[in-house]
């Protein structure tokens, strides 16, 4: 146990001193610190949310950004929307696979790896402790960036809101899923750029493929409801169409299942973060701001039709405004539909199989690495 | 206890299918002593090694090393080794290596500081210690590579080209740190091409060719063998000096030259002579035979003019394995 523990420190500090010297460690983190400090810039009253000193609420309304409180402001949409989903799992993200890239070539190229390998440890012990030392980069980075968010949150919205951490865990996670399969190529291998360019482009498949099932889902929650709605109706429906999509949407799950579920992974940040009741709150609000706008469309074209209309002319335009605000309430339900569907599934089921995935790339690389002659 | 700190037997080594870097391997190294592997390129000495170090699995063959079996990696602990052509990482500096590898060696860390400035002193990297890697000449890093092999003070150390990129001075130094171990109780094995490096230092050889150990032992036996005293020889009577020789040693000497115009013989079944031009040759190392001879010649009368001794060195004694088995 001393022994590993004398290892794992060793192979930390070196990491440490790895990413100290390179100049993307510092540019992410930099990065990371003008993210937080512009979520800092941010502020509310009442039911208004202020950039500086410039009223953004509509800006945000018209993305589709809803809250309720301040809190969920500040930790579902300017921490888990756009801090967690688009910097850290984004754009920090690409910077990091290239960092990080160049780390298992680097100790598995020649005279470098004989001076590890020659010394009283097994090569799985020093393969596992390299691929957890490496994990580094993003562990540093997302808890500095969580940290500076849980304080901006904390003061901005009197809110101490220790969830913002699993995100840590999470990420972790999230970048491993991808790191593995450059390890994986390291170890077979694979030069600094075969191994940050296939990683990369693994990341981008991954990432089509969630966007796609993510569609599928949306249209088919869509069908679902617009079948059920014609029962109601007793009106005839096409069930090709249906079938179809629930074909492609088979189809999609059925490869998704061996690869990780890196979006899915994301999202239980979000299941920390917001609970049911709130999400359920934030959805009233969505529909009520429906209803607002097209309310507010219908005033509208009330002032500006100056002449009477006829009683067929009224029943066409009401008609026309109901039918826009149904379809309004619906992509709003809709989008909540897909978010309880996300919901409804076990976190043993997302990382479980993410993990199944990770462990097979993982030992398959060490059982390489520890027949390989270097 | 016994005095073989490492003893293999047919290490075969197979990469691929049409590679084959060892082919039966048998090699002793006793406790205690400076052990030299030579060989040209290709011959498998640094696989060898790297079998040793772990680096490199066998395809066959087994041994043992400080009393545990090839392979174990326990015994690591007491082994030090410096690679070819390693690899430092260029961020470290010198201190930070030697700190970095002494955890990796699981080295005591009680008083690891001490050591390693100890072992900077050594290699004279004392100034140059916290600077970065990326910045030292091929002969430093090559100092702070014979540090981190000494870093957990093992018994057995494995030099692989241990004085690549060093400068005279270097050398010495080298050579002087590489006694002092010696003396300390250390096994040393050197790979390494140059034979007048390894013969100033080195106790006993093995010399590999195409993966075979073609000799080895005691650098003094293995060349002795090549040592021979050369004798010009004159008959005032004017006869041919070496029908004189012949008559005075019974008619031993071979009536025709050979195809090289030499003729030869065999002294008392001791040693074997030859007239090649206007000299004798005797093939030996030994002054009581070399006496014996000059007293049968000063029997006949004949004038010794001059005597030359030809002490063989270790790369005539390697040119002549190799380069022979070369050309087979």
């Amino acid at each position: 146990m001393r022994d590993n523990i004398l290892i794992f420190k060793a192979f930390l500090l070196d990491s440490y001193r790895e990413l100290n010297a390179k100049k993307m460690f510092w540019l992410v983190l930099v990065g990371s610190a003008l993210v937080a400090m512009v979520f800092a810039c941010f502020s509310i009253e009442g039911e208004n949310v202020f950039f500086f000193s410039y009223n953004c609420t509509s800006v945000l309304e018209s993305f589709g950004m809803q809250f309720t409180t301040p809190e969920i402001f500040f930790k579902d949409i300017l921490f888990y929307q756009l801090g967690v989903d688009w910097w850290l799992t984004f754009f920090a993200m690409i910077l990091a696979i290239v960092s990080t890239g160049s780390i298992m070539p680097d100790f598995m190229s020649q005279g470098s790896i004989d001076l590890s390998i020659c010394r009283p440890v097994s090569r799985t012990k020093l393969f596992v402790i390299k691929y957890f030392s490496g994990l580094l980069f993003v562990t540093l980075q997302i808890t500095i960036f969580t940290f500076i968010c849980f304080l901006i949150i904390g003061f901005k919205a009197d809110s101490w809101e220790l969830g913002l951490f699993s995100s840590i865990p999470l990420i972790v996670c999230f970048f491993s899923y991808f790191y593995c399969v450059s390890f994986f190529l390291a170890v077979f291998g694979r030069g600094t750029l075969a191994c940050i360019i296939i990683t990369l482009l693994f990341w981008a498949l991954v990432g089509g493929l969630n966007v796609t099932h993510e569609v599928l889902t949306f249209l088919k929650v869509d069908e679902e409801r617009a079948q059920t709605r014609a029962e109601e109706r007793g009106e005839a429906f096409s069930n090709e169409d249906f079938e179809m999509l629930a074909k492609t949407y088979n189809i999609i799950e059925s490869i998704r299942f061996f690869l990780p579920k890196s979006s899915e992974t994301v999202h239980l940040i979000r299941r920390c973060l917001v609970n049911n009741a709130e999400l359920n709150r934030e959805q009233e609000k969505s529909k009520k701001a429906q209803e607002e706008v097209w309310g507010r469309a219908r005033e509208m074209r009330d002032k500006r039709d100056k002449k009477e209309l006829s009683e067929k002319e009224k029943k066409e335009r009401d008609t026309y405004f109901d039918d826009r605000l149904q379809e309004g309430l619906d992509i709003v339900d809709i989008k909540y539909g897909v978010e309880k569907a996300k919901r409804d599934q076990s976190f043993f089921s997302i990382l479980g199989t993410s993990f199944v995935f990770e462990f097979f790339i993982l030992g398959l690389a060490c059982w390489k690495f520890n027949r390989k002659d270097f | 206890m016994t005095n073989i700190c490492i003893d293999l037997k047919g290490i075969h080594k197979q990469f691929g299918r049409k590679v084959t870097a060892l082919q039966g391997v048998d090699i002793q190294v006793h406790n205690g002593e400076i052990f030299g592997l030579l060989g040209p390129n290709g011959a498998g000495k640094s696989t060898l090694v790297k079998i040793m170090m772990t680096v490199v699995r066998p395809t066959a063959g087994s041994g043992t090393i400080l009393g545990k079996p090839l392979g174990d990696k326990k015994v690591l602990c007491h082994i030090g080794y410096l690679p070819e052509h390693h690899r430092f990482p260029s961020y470290m500096t010198g201190r930070q290596v030697l700190q970095f590898y002494s955890s990796l060696s699981l080295a005591k860390q009680e008083g690891l500081s001490e050591r390693i400035d100890q072992l900077l002193e050594m290699v004279q990297m004392t100034e140059a210690c916290d600077r970065k890697i990326s910045g030292y000449s091929k002969g430093m890093l090559q100092r702070v590579g014979l540090a981190q092999a000494l870093v957990a003070d093992p018994d057995l150390l494995m030099l692989d080209e241990p004085t690549d990129g060093l400068d005279p001075v270097g050398r010495r130094n080298f050579r002087d740190i590489v006694v002092r171990l010696k003396n300390e109780g250390k096994t040393i094995i050197i790979n390494s091409h140059l034979l007048g490096e390894l013969e100033m230092v080195c106790d006993r050889v093995a010399i590999m060719n195409k993966g075979i150990v073609k000799k080895q032992g005691l650098i003094s036996d293995l060349t002795s063998n090549q040592s021979y005293y050369e004798l010009s020889i004159e008959n005032p009577n004017g006869k041919e000096w070496w029908k004189v020789v012949d008559e005075c040693f019974g008619k031993i000497f071979e009536s025709q030259p050979n195809a090289t115009g030499s003729r030869q013989a065999r002294f008392k079944n001791k040693f074997s002579m030859e007239i090649v031009d206007d000299h004798l040759r005797l093939d030996t190392d030994q002054i009581d035979n070399l006496q014996e001879v000059i007293d049968e010649l000063r029997r006949a009368n004949l004038n010794i003019c001059e005597i030359k001794f030809n002490k063989s060195s270790l790369e005539d004694f390697f040119i002549d394995v190799v380069g022979q088995k070369q050309g087979d």
